[in-house]
């Protein structure tokens, strides 16, 4: 089965490539017009292409059995629906005219119909919006749904914000990070679950690849651990921040001594959390979330970064 | 760990400051002889060290048995220094720059081949923790195609009389500080032609230029569609040199203390290489370092002579390329 991969020097793209190398299946890249390829694993074939151009698609799509469909706008920027929605239906025509058997794409949670979606989130509502156009299609085809992935290969250092802190303070307390949860999977998991879908007899159309919904103390402790652990994390209960810390950063902001007040400190920030009943989801033998953390550190210390 | 035996030769305060103690210091050397022509620093310098003293390099190596020569001398002087010293099988640490001229270092280079010695070139920059970390994030192409690559390296003028004497130092700034910077930008970026260069003295420093810059082309390699420069003086008060590297996903800027950065707009920082020990926003505070670029260079080539590993960071080969680019400075600058 020829394997063509788009998003291929993305961060799930390049995992998924490596394991489909080590697999030896000689999958092939579709990277754009000058991108750059140093990244890609040795000796992995390269077709240049652009979802937005779908008069590129036909020569990529040559000789192909199955598309992992990864390429995609993931953080906010102009024409980001025109990627995600235009570039998918390009990719959907294309893929149908040159008889794909197979197609697999990587969606996210907010996009899973029993996962209530941000609407003020264009990333999330684009990808609906693609998922849609994917189920319409005559392809069998797959969406798999991950939470907040973590791994190696974060060129983009996407995941570097919840390290550096970490890795750049001895006590960790209030304000200096807020009351946040997440939801980890490990960006293996959801490679894994691509290929899954990719070689099941009879795949499903929607697979959840999620881990447990887990608090901002037990993330950053798994951080602070997986870093050597130097950082001390203080839990500071939420309430205290909220009736005594808050008030107390309003008045220094008030004073000119902190730069902003307090209510950046009590937003709830959400990493892909998922209703109970739908954690710990995934079609294949899944890693901790711990291994995911500690994975990703491992990656920016390989970097320098840490 | 085997013990190898050095002998330094000059004693002026790259020897007494640096090369001599950290040879000492080091697990598998030991200094044993330092040759220096002036009687009385020589007499200082054994008796502080307590080892033998010479009043030239070639007395030094009848005199011993020696398995390492670290040369700090003027450079005119490095070529015969060297020769002597790899003839007599030692392995190699010289100072920056190499040689006055290519001529003299390919010569070198081809002594050095012929006893099969551990060469090195003193070359600094590379060996900050902040260029180390900064050199690894391009080596793994985190800030994607490179645009724009720039050293600022503006030193203080020279005390010594012989920085000023060509005969003696084969030129002025552009010989003394370019070296540091283009080991870096070869070691990265691979071979480089040079596109354009200057040289002018903003003070009259007797004939030799005390300010310059090199435009510099890379026919492949990650630098190939970027602009890279470097520029040098003696013009400061105290040494400063900063180096900034952008490309399209991101950039990095860093000079001996700080380095900051960004990929795909994620901002890092660092001091001495380190994270901060705290970082709240408003204020960042960095531990101590003990960051010491001096000791990281001359102990790395002590590892190499210890592992019998040629490859060391910059042989001789590094600075017949970096004494090549240099040549070519001054024939494009026009100044003689």
């Amino acid at each position: 089965m020829s394997v063509l991969v788009t998003g291929a020097t993305g961060f799930v793209g390049l995992n998924c490539l490596h394991s489909l190398v080590d697999a030896e299946r000689d999958p092939i890249a579709l990277v754009r017009d000058g991108s750059p390829t140093e990244r890609l694993p040795d000796g992995v074939e390269t077709r240049t292409g652009d979802v937005l151009d779908p008069a590129s698609l036909p020569d990529a799509l040559d000789g192909v059995d199955a598309v992992v469909h990864l390429a995609a706008a993931v953080y906010p920027q102009r024409g980001m629906r025109r990627v995600n929605v235009d570039g998918t239906e390009n990719l959907l025509d294309a893929a149908e005219d040159a008889g794909v058997e197979r197609f697999v794409t990587a969606s996210t949670i907010g996009a899973h119909p029993d996962v209530p979606i941000d609407p003020d989130s264009t990333y999330q509502t684009s990808k609906a919006s693609a998922d849609d156009l994917l189920f319409a299609s005559d392809l069998t085809a797959s969406a798999v749904y991950p939470t907040y992935v973590l791994g190696p290969r974060d060129y983009r250092l996407t995941r570097y914000e919840h390290f550096k802190p970490v890795a750049s303070n001895r006590v960790l307390v209030p304000p200096l990070y807020t009351y946040d949860r997440y939801n980890v999977v490990h960006v293996a998991d959801v490679v894994d679950t691509l290929t899954h879908a990719l070689d099941a007899p009879d795949p499903e159309r929607r697979y959840l690849v999620t881990g447990e919904n887990i608090g901002h103390l037990a993330f950053l402790r798994t951080v602070a651990a997986a870093l050597g652990g130097d950082c001390r994390v203080v839990n500071v209960p939420y309430p205290l921040l909220k009736y005594v810390g808050a008030p107390l950063i309003d008045l220094l902001h008030r004073r000119g001594v902190s730069p902003v007040g307090a209510s950046g400190f009590l937003e709830r920030g959400d990493y892909g959390t998922v209703p109970d009943e739908l954690t710990e989801r995934a079609p294949v033998a899944q890693r901790s979330w711990q291994a995911a953390v500690a994975d990703t550190a491992d990656w920016y210390r390989r970097l320098g970064l840490l | 760990m085997g013990t190898f035996d050095v002998g330094v030769v000059g004693a002026g305060w790259m020897a007494t400051d640096y090369h001599v103690p950290t040879f000492r210091d080091h697990p598998a050397t030991r200094v044993r002889a330092i040759a220096e022509v002036d009687a009385e620093r020589r007499e200082a310098a054994a008796s502080r060290f307590g080892v033998a003293g010479y009043a030239d390099a070639d007395a030094m190596l009848a005199g011993e048995d020696l398995d390492v020569v670290s040369i700090c001398t003027p450079p005119s002087t490095h070529e015969s220094v060297f020769v002597a010293a790899a003839e007599a099988g030692c392995h190699v640490f010289c100072e920056k720059p190499l040689a006055p001229s290519a001529d003299a270092a390919r010569r070198m280079a081809r002594a050095a081949d012929d006893a099969g010695v551990v060469t090195q070139v003193g070359y600094l920059h590379r060996y900050y923790a902040n260029s180390r970390k900064a050199m690894r994030l391009v080596e793994e192409g985190l800030f994607g195609r490179l645009v724009e690559v720039r050293t600022l390296h503006h030193s203080t003028a020279p005390e010594q009389g012989w920085y000023y004497d060509p005969e003696v130092s084969g030129g002025g700034v552009l010989r003394d500080l370019l070296p540091h910077t283009l080991d870096v930008y070869f070691d990265l970026f691979g071979e480089a032609r040079v596109e354009r260069a200057s040289a002018r003295a903003v003070r009259d420093r007797g004939g030799v230029e005390d300010a310059g810059d090199v435009t510099l082309a890379f026919d492949d390699g990650p630098a190939a569609d970027a602009t890279v420069d470097v520029s040098v003086s003696w013009s400061q008060p105290e040494a400063f040199w900063r180096t900034t590297v952008v490309g399209t996903d991101g950039w990095v800027a860093f000079g001996p203390t700080e380095m900051e950065g960004e990929v795909a707009g994620r901002g890092f920082a660092f001091e001495h290489g380190d994270l901060p020990l705290v970082d709240v926003g408003l204020a960042r505070l960095y531990g101590a370092s003990d960051d010491d670029p001096h000791r990281e260079r001359l102990w790395d080539f002590a590892d190499h002579v210890d592992a019998g590993d040629r490859e060391t960071s910059a042989p001789v080969e590094r600075g017949v390329a970096v004494a090549e680019a240099i040549d070519a400075c001054y024939e494009r600058s026009g100044w003689t």
